[in-house]
């Protein structure tokens, strides 16, 4: 014997549909927002900083020439305290640490333009990363003092050095991207008070 | 046969949105959305009950499809997929794997529905709904499933981590659990 009971359920279960509560339609798209939104920023930070890793890689390379290329050159000079700077190694080394410190003051210039709230929290990160970074190379001065000249404690520092430019580069891209996505949306909504397929925008939250 | 070529060519329909949503379009995603957001609603809503939760589920259910559907193959129909996703969601909400599913016996199975037609005929589906909304976990989920969810003894035994042999036998008690009240309900009624 069949059962009747499934086949009943078979036949009228459009009886039985409810709807859910109005304004799903919209709660579900902005749910969508803040995942997709989420998604590209990991995406295009992780791209960033793939590409600065690459960067870095190739410049700490680069520099590792010239350093072995000037080592034979120069002379080291004598340090004075208990602490060494790349300065105080060779001629050149003073131009690369320049170079450096030029360009992270650059940079953090660059981050500070930026007076609203998203861009203090991320100019404020800016600062704790180069403090924490500043107290390894403080570290890395004194061992320099101990050991003079030693390469690898020269390269630790220019590696020091580059990753404060990476750190700063990703959070101002970091930055733009959040800016990026405030004009686009404002634009938007300018355009598109209510949006042609219904949309009901919503501003950017950081 | 002609079946097949139906659901051939909402195969098709639908394909067009799902490569669209691989590419994160919002629009195609939209599109879904709207086609099963009904259906997956209402298989969440008969679960858990609470149409809040269900709402949530709802669109979890959908996050979870768009930000998988590179790995949805289209052997089986969008429906049939989302439908699962959201099973397996209102199962987790629920806790109900742990639930106790006996078997019966493998003599006692009946292999014959009893002619209770009678006692549930008087009833809108409704009514038969709210029934089965009073009866335990364990037979609600199983009745849900089999009933309304069209789901087989295989289908349901693999959702729920169980034999395909338990779910029939679960499937039996609970049906009869639920006639035995429908027909308590008429006697009342009656009175």
């Amino acid at each position: 014997m069949q059962d009747k009971l499934k086949e009943r359920f078979e036949k009228e279960e459009h009886n039985i549909a409810q709807e859910p509560e109005m304004g799903h339609r919209n709660r579900f798209m902005d749910r969508l927002d803040d995942e997709m939104n989420h998604k590209s920023e990991g995406l295009q930070l992780n791209i960033s900083y793939q590409f600065m890793r690459s960067a870095a890689a190739v410049a700490i390379l680069v520099t590792s020439i010239a350093f072995a290329w000037f080592w034979d050159q120069s002379s080291v000079n004598t340090p004075t305290n208990n602490t060494m700077t790349l300065a105080d190694v060779s001629e050149k080394y003073k131009e690369v640490e320049f170079f450096y410190q030029d360009q992270m003051a650059e940079k953090l210039g660059e981050l500070k333009t930026e007076d609203n709230e998203v861009g203090n929290l991320v100019y404020k990160e800016a600062i704790d990363k180069m403090d924490q970074l500043e107290v390894n190379y403080t570290r890395l001065e004194k061992d320099l003092a101990l050991n003079p000249g030693n390469s690898r404690i020269v390269f630790a520092m220019i590696k020091n050095y580059q990753l404060r430019i990476t750190v700063l580069e990703t959070l101002l891209q970091k930055l733009n991207i959040k800016e990026t996505q405030k004009t686009e949306e404002n634009e938007k909504a300018n355009l598109y008070p209510i949006s042609p397929i219904g949309i009901h925008l919503t501003p950017f939250t950081a | 046969m002609s079946r097949d070529l139906f659901s051939e060519k909402v195969k098709d329909i639908h394909q067009d949105l799902i490569d669209r949503c691989k590419l994160n379009d919002r629009i195609a995603q939209m599109k879904l959305y709207d086609l099963y957001y009904r259906a997956v609603y209402n298989s969440i809503l008969r679960m858990v009950k609470d149409p809040m939760e269900a709402e949530d589920l709802m669109q979890d259910a959908f996050l979870s499809a768009f930000s998988s559907i590179t790995s949805f193959r289209s052997e089986s129909s969008f429906g049939t997929w989302i439908k699962r996703i959201a099973i397996n969601k209102s199962l987790n909400a629920l806790q109900k794997r742990s639930l106790d599913y006996l078997d019966i016996p493998e003599g006692n199975i009946p292999e014959q529905f009893d002619n209770d037609e009678g006692s549930y005929s008087k009833f809108s589906m409704n009514e038969i709904c709210d029934e089965i909304d009073r009866l335990p976990e364990g037979y609600r989920v199983v009745l849900n499933l089999h009933l309304i969810e069209g789901m087989d003894h295989d289908e349901i035994g693999q959702i729920l981590d169980i034999k395909p042999v338990t779910s029939r036998s679960q499937y039996l008690r609970a049906r009869k659990k639920l006639v035995m009240n429908l027909k308590l309900k008429n006697h009342a009624r009656q009175a």
